[in-house]
């Protein structure tokens, strides 16, 4: 395969000086309890992009990507959506997976922010 | 009976989706349409889940890993308990194919992802609001007009499905077939309106006696039949028996005609082990109702016991 030429480490957008990203849905009552868990559990989801970046696994990266691209927007996450499709695409298209590491960057960082706000 | 239409608290959503994040995100959207639902993340569940719970309404996403949802739904599609399940596929914005494909497939419509909470509640509403005017008519093609029992045709179906189930989950299915003794005597002497009131008293009669999970019908003219699935030999001879009873001590009855009314009942049971089908055991029970009327009628005859 290819070198995918992954950035699977910390974004090269510096996260700590960058701000939470907060869900546009966040008052939305009958969210409040999901908002949560899914923050909650976007540390976990980054880890696998992570593993799967580390393994060039391509197919894992589309499927993962795919999951972010269906539910990001319905959890008030827009931003998310355009950089998880682009990662979909490009692993589907073995001769443009070389050009994934940025998009994977992208969406990892909004994915950091995002999980910084209950933190606060 | 006024039919309530549309989203209701008995009616039951399953939700498939490979992604816990999906299911609960619907599970919450769906929540303010007052119905119930329950979600599964694994596809090779789904089929049982599906046949023992009966959802009114499937939400299944298409892109699953193992099973897909088209995978799922042409099983469904193939089994005579979940094929009139309504099916609404989940699926990608961009995946034009899939939409068509489901569509063949027998899905009713699709919602893609990611999803708009009205948009999805308004197909969810308009699914369910098919589903019931569907159930409506299918229901009025099989009850019979004047009694409000089954009618035959769902009868021929039933016996079919529950011979089914019986061999699926190793249950003996019995059957009842009934006939009201003289009855044309009663219409000529009394008229055919004192019959039809006669009739009507019978079948009211075999619903209260008859279990929940039983299928009384109006086999035809004066002639009643009753599926009894997970029963026994025994079960059902007692079930006729009591039946029979019920009918003989009716005072309603007693009161409408200034006499007994009668019944003819012959019993059967098959085993699943057996490899039984419908005709089989409605043979059966035929056979011993015919020598419960040859043997002078008002009597219960156990056609588990004849040979053949």
């Amino acid at each position: 395969m290819q070198d995918l030429q992954l950035h699977p480490g910390p974004s090269r957008l510096d996260v700590a000086d960058a701000a939470p990203l907060r869900s546009e849905l966040s008052r939305d009552p009958d969210l409040a309890e999901l908002l949560d868990l899914f923050v909650h559990d976007l540390p976990d989801r980054i880890a696998d992009f992570q593993a799967a970046a580390r393994q060039e696994d391509l197919a894992h990266l589309a499927r993962l990507a795919r999951q972010v691209r269906a539910a990001a927007r319905g959890y008030g996450f827009p931003a998310m959506t355009e950089p998880a499709a682009r990662i979909e695409s490009l692993a589907r298209d073995p001769a443009l997976s070389t050009h994934i590491g940025e998009a994977i960057d992208e969406l990892l960082s909004l994915m950091r922010r995002a999980s910084r706000v209950t933190r606060e | 009976m006024i039919t309530r239409i549309g989203a209701r608290p008995n009616h039951h959503i399953l939700v498939v989706d490979d992604d816990p994040m999906i299911l609960r995100l619907v599970e919450a959207r769906l929540r303010d349409l007052g119905v119930r639902v329950t979600s599964e993340t694994s596809a090779e569940r789904v089929a049982d889940l599906v046949r023992r719970e009966k959802p009114d309404l499937i939400l299944l996403d298409v892109n699953m890993p193992v099973r897909s949802g088209f995978d799922i739904i042409r099983d469904l599609k193939q089994d005579p308990i979940t094929y009139t399940i309504p099916v609404i596929f989940l699926t990608g914005m961009d995946e034009q194919t899939d939409k068509v494909k489901g569509f063949d497939l027998g899905a009713v419509d699709y919602v893609t992802k990611p999803f708009d909470p009205a948009e999805l509640k308004a197909r969810v509403r308009a699914a369910l609001n098919t589903k019931d005017l569907l159930d409506l008519l299918t229901n009025q093609a099989r009850i019979d007009g004047l009694t409000g029992l089954h009618n035959r045709r769902y009868f021929d179906e039933q016996i079919a499905v529950d011979l089914d189930a019986g061999r699926r989950y190793g249950h003996h299915v019995g059957l009842l077939m009934m006939d009201i003794d003289h009855f044309k005597l009663i219409n000529d002497r009394f008229g055919h309106p004192r019959g039809d009131q006669v009739l009507k008293k019978v079948a009211a009669i075999i619903v209260d006696t008859c279990r929940s999970s039983d299928t009384p019908c109006r086999y035809g003219g004066e002639e009643f039949a009753v599926i009894l699935p997970e029963s026994t030999p025994e079960r059902a001879f007692q079930a006729g028996k009591r039946l029979h009873a019920e009918i003989r001590d009716s005072q309603e009855l007693i009161e409408m005609l200034d006499h007994s009314v009668t019944v003819s009942v012959g019993t059967a049971c098959v085993d699943p082990n057996a490899n039984p089908n419908p005709a089989t055991l409605i043979q059966k029970a035929d056979r011993a109702l015919y020598l419960a009327k040859k043997a002078g009628r008002d009597r219960v005859e156990d056609g588990y016991l004849l040979a053949g």
